[in-house]
């Protein structure tokens, strides 16, 4: 437990640390920068909204009527960057990463992840991060 | 708490009915809980416990290929029908519906981008408390 607590980061500063880093991320990984990333802390949960995040192969391969192909490139990448992404999280938010959900769909160009966390991140404005009520 | 906040949890009640009894009709199968969080234009869903007991019997006995493969062919009918009960439900447009499940976990996570804003929509910040589960913020990043 970080009882430095005024040395955290707000909820805002950790959610744009974490855009621009995902957006970093893509690049580097994959040559593509997704155009937007929003991410929202709720609970003990992330979710991340990429917009733009298909690659210009994916989008020549859906012009060309290979949107089977165009699919399982997409699958695969998004398979093959779950854990790069789950220790970038990690590493940012300081807390573990137990499940990682994502989609993507091409005609959209949009990407949803939602990781979900161990414990709540430690922020300075804790009280910012909204609990959720557990439906049935 | 707020008249549109009661009658936004009043759509999610409607809402969470509406997908177990999806599960339940189609699957025979009851889900664990569900839950959700609404931010700007998106809605985000959990499902907890979403793996039927085949699933969960294929993924323990060495064949979590297999198991995979039925997940995805279940979230591939179910996905369409969840969106349109959110359009009816809470009168909106779902402009996009991304959805995922992991098998080890049971889990089955959805985020719904919704075209318009809906008719009532959620409380300011101020009408509500930190712990309510409907929050509208700007995005980031």
């Amino acid at each position: 437990m970080d009882t430095n607590k005024a040395a955290n980061p707000t909820r805002g500063q950790l959610e744009r640390t974490l855009s621009q880093r995902i957006q970093a991320f893509y690049k580097e990984r994959i040559g593509h920068q997704p155009s937007k990333v929003t991410c929202q802390l709720f609970d003990e949960k992330l979710a991340i909204i990429l917009e733009d995040s298909i690659t210009n192969a994916e989008e020549l391969l859906l012009e060309e009527g290979q949107k089977d192909l165009a699919k399982k490139v997409r699958i695969s990448l998004d398979d093959a960057i779950k854990p790069k992404l789950i220790t970038l999280i990690e590493e940012i938010l300081e807390v573990e990463v137990t499940d990682l959900l994502s989609d993507s769909t091409l005609e959209t160009s949009r990407t949803g992840t939602i990781a979900v966390l161990a414990n709540t991140p430690e922020v300075r404005n804790p009280e910012s991060i909204p609990k959720l009520k557990k439906k049935q | 708490m707020s008249q549109s906040f009661i009658k936004y949890k009043h759509l999610e009640n409607l809402l969470s009915e509406r997908i177990q009894n999806l599960y339940y009709e189609q699957l025979k199968h009851e889900i664990d809980e569900i839950t959700y969080h609404l931010f700007d234009n998106t809605l985000i869903i959990t499902i907890e416990g979403a793996l039927t007991p085949p699933e969960q019997f294929l993924n323990a006995n060495e064949h979590k290929k297999l198991a995979k493969q039925v997940r995805e062919v279940i979230d591939r009918l179910i996905k369409p029908q969840i969106e349109s009960s959110i359009e009816e439900i809470m009168n909106v447009e779902v402009v996009d519906f991304l959805c995922d499940t992991t098998i080890d976990t049971s889990r089955t996570g959805a985020i719904a981008i919704l075209g318009l804003k809906p008719k009532d929509p959620p409380p300011k910040n101020g009408d509500r408390s930190p712990n309510d589960t409907i929050q509208l913020r700007s995005n980031v990043g």
